[in-house]
């Protein structure tokens, strides 16, 4: 008696298990296959950076040196981030004022200085800049003296953000336009010139205007230094203590010299990592 | 052994009967139940309009149950230079069924399914965002959402992802299109009609982290979504785009005069874009880009002999004759001269079912047309554009050229012109489209 009534309860049991079992197997293999993981993935805080080859894009190992350089000293600060590209400035600029994101990454992002007051920068790097020209244009050269009036009547291509006042003041047009735009407009004449890094020019060149590869030139005297910075956001909950955290960490990176093992092994060693690290020492003192 | 002397004169008699490139097999319109009197009215319209110097010249030709019966050049390809029945053509988005056909091969060999998220293929498909403009007296103009389900490959198939053209700006103003295609613009995203030296993967990967104009499967919008294609058949193949088509489409086809960039000896067949005021004023196209507000075409584009873009929605050049036998294949229901590109079901899901609900596919026709995987649908006959019967499937290139597949009647139409702007030519193909149909005769 005891025996059919176990017998029973088991046998419902197990019904029951498997109509469960069922259910669950029936809804995975539903919906499973058909989303891909990335919907499932806790959500991290997202640190949104302009796409710039070779040092910060999805298209070079690593995502870049850049890259690699601020990763490393997110999980060092023990800040759960992560670095996500965007093809255009708008869209960083976007996450960072009006979705209030934790921090982002670029160069010539231009803020009203009532929106400054609410950010954190921190330098990266300090980078040099060449000023490029294509030869079949300009075969002799622009006769850059190191003072803009000596550009002036020239058409200068600006970055969107870039703070252009100096080119103006010294009469030189400026025109904006990302990167590779600028490069086909210095070919097709739209601009005279404008200020690349060298590696960054290199690289595009070679993906896109390799047949152009020994006509755009660089002048032989920097056009200048400029500084990508890691910009956190205080109207972030954990905005300012992150960007602490973060400054510490990266300070401590230069410091036991792992900042420059990563550039060398993306970008090499001696005069690469004169430009492109620059006094970084210094700018994060300040 | 009877049984295969059967099959050999089988195959003999399929080999006189079928369509060859050498002399096009035209039969009389009577043999397939059109009326030759009739078709007379096809030559006046298309003299006429060559007369009164709207267009250069054209290629028509109508076809019944397999067999060409009207097959007519008027006017020039080029200064100088009659209308020949091989001259080729930009067919610019008449490529767009092409790529949809490569897809569906693809689907049918397991490779892919229509419900995948591109994101599966192309990871920077991931996470999308929808631009959303936000109330009057808000602090910020337009906010991002995240997709409420991801773009699927059937969205890029049917034109419901949200992603746009920019040339369609000028048709449909609105400030949240423009918007987005504003970023489009400053991450250098082009329509490809004026081909960008880059590769499709490197355009695609840029364009799926730019904002959508609506939420996936929200909204029938022609756009940039076969040039995705054409990159996902990369992905999914392991194949260059043109080397797929060329050897899984064009070649069992035997579409010999298509091409994504054009074999040096046939430059001579190409033919000159003309530029047409609609009002007798008729130019030559120069070698530069035509420009008018966001529509960049480059009619030069298509004498390179060879490019790094492959554009899944615009590039290819071909013949009538050709896209005569790639239409054929359709209407037999995948197959042409006993080879078999895609299944009968296969083309009936493609052509005979609305993946766009509520929506109508406007842009080339009217109000109860609706959209496939890869074409237009007549679904009613109580609207403006009428193709002759409802499931009539078809679609056009911006320099004027334009097929139409009627299943019931077992009837392709195609028109080619390359003449701009093509906004004039809707009038003379849906003109083209009723002297086809009223030429049925039994």
């Amino acid at each position: 008696m005891m025996k059919q009534s176990i017998s029973k309860t088991g046998l419902l049991s197990l019904a029951l298990l498997l109509l469960a079992s069922l259910m669950v197997a029936t809804t995975a293999s539903a919906t499973g296959p058909r989303v891909t993981k990335a919907l499932f993935a806790i959500d991290k805080e997202q640190i949104h950076a302009l796409d710039f080859p070779p040092f910060l894009s999805t298209e070079v190992k690593a995502g870049g040196p850049f890259s690699e350089i601020v990763s490393t000293a997110l999980n060092r600060a023990g800040i759960d981030a992560v670095i996500t590209t965007h093809p255009v400035q708008r869209m960083v600029k976007y996450y960072l004022l009006q979705e209030k994101a934790l921090a982002v990454m670029g160069r010539h992002m231009a803020f009203s200085s009532e929106a400054r007051k609410e950010l954190i920068f921190i330098p990266v790097s300090v980078l040099v800049e060449q000023f490029y020209y294509y030869k079949p244009t300009h075969p002799n050269g622009l006769n850059w003296s190191g003072k803009l009036d000596s550009l002036k009547g020239k058409t200068y291509g600006a970055h969107k953000g870039e703070d252009v006042s100096a080119f103006k003041a010294a009469g030189v047009t400026v025109k904006e336009g990302r990167t590779i735009a600028l490069l086909k407009q210095i070919v097709s004449g739209q601009i005279d010139f404008a200020a690349i890094p060298g590696l960054t020019t290199d690289w595009l060149v070679g993906k896109f205007m390799a047949s152009e590869k020994d006509n755009i030139v660089a002048m032989e005297r920097p056009a200048g230094a400029d500084i990508m910075y890691v910009i956190f956001n205080r109207q972030h909950p954990q905005g300012v203590d992150a960007a602490a955290k973060f400054r510490k960490a990266l300070s401590g990176m230069v410091d036991d010299g792992s900042y420059v093992e990563i550039m060398k092994r993306h970008i090499g060693n001696g005069d690469m990592l004169k430009l492109y690290m620059g006094d970084l020492k210094g700018e994060l003192a300040k | 052994m009877i049984k295969i002397v059967s099959l050999f004169i089988a195959l003999l008699l399929s080999g006189v009967t079928s369509v060859s490139a050498a002399d096009y097999k035209m039969v009389k319109p009577e043999k397939v139940g059109l009326s030759s009197e009739r078709l007379k009215n096809m030559d006046r319209l298309i003299g006429r309009y060559v007369e009164e110097k709207k267009i250069a010249g054209a290629v028509v030709m109508v076809a019944r149950k397999g067999k060409i019966a009207y097959f007519k050049e008027t006017g020039l390809a080029d200064v100088g230079k009659p209308m020949q029945k091989d001259t080729i053509f930009r067919i610019v988005s008449m490529t767009k069924p092409i790529t949809s056909t490569a897809i569906m091969m693809l689907y049918e060999e397991g490779k892919l399914l229509l419900s995948d998220p591109v994101a599966k293929y192309i990871p920077e498909f991931r996470n999308q965002k929808v631009l959303i403009p936000n109330p009057k007296g808000a602090d910020f103009p337009y906010r991002l959402e995240p997709v409420k389900r991801e773009v699927q490959v059937r969205d890029l198939l049917a034109h419901t992802s949200g992603i746009l053209y920019l040339f369609l700006n000028d048709v449909y103003p609105n400030p949240t299109r423009t918007m987005v295609t504003d970023l489009y613009k400053e991450a250098g995203i082009t329509d490809g009609f004026c081909r960008p030296d880059e590769t499709i993967g490197d355009m695609v990967k840029r364009l799926a982290k730019l904002p959508l104009y609506a939420h996936p499967g929200e909204v029938w919008d022609y756009g940039l979504n076969s040039d995705i294609l054409g990159y996902l058949v990369e992905v999914v193949s392991g194949m260059k785009f043109d080397q797929f088509v060329e050897q899984r489409i064009f070649k069992p086809l035997k579409m010999k005069d298509s091409h994504f960039y054009i074999p040096k000896e046939k430059l001579p067949r190409l033919a000159a874009v003309w530029k047409s005021d609609w009002k007798g004023s008729l130019v030559r196209a120069d070698d530069k880009p035509i420009i008018a507000g966001d529509l960049c075409l480059n009619p030069s584009d298509a004498e390179a002999l060879s490019g790094k873009y492959l554009a899944g929605g615009a590039n290819v050049l071909s013949t009538v004759y050709d896209y005569f036998r790639f239409a054929q294949m359709y209407l037999n229901g995948g197959e042409l001269d006993g080879v078999r590109l895609l299944s009968r079901k296969t083309v009936e899901l493609m052509t005979a079912t609305n993946h766009i609900g509520k929506h109508d596919a406007e842009f080339l026709h009217s109000k109860g047309w609706k959209f496939g995987l890869g074409f237009a649908i007549q679904a009613d006959r109580e609207h403006p554009v009428d193709s002759g019967d409802v499931g009539t499937y078809e679609w056009a290139g911006i320099y004027s050229t334009r097929f139409s597949v009627d299943p019931k009647e077992q009837k392709i139409t195609i028109f080619m012109s390359q003449t701009n702007p093509f906004g004039h030519h809707f009038e003379l193909w849906d003109k083209v489209l009723v002297q086809s149909a009223s030429a049925v005769a039994d």
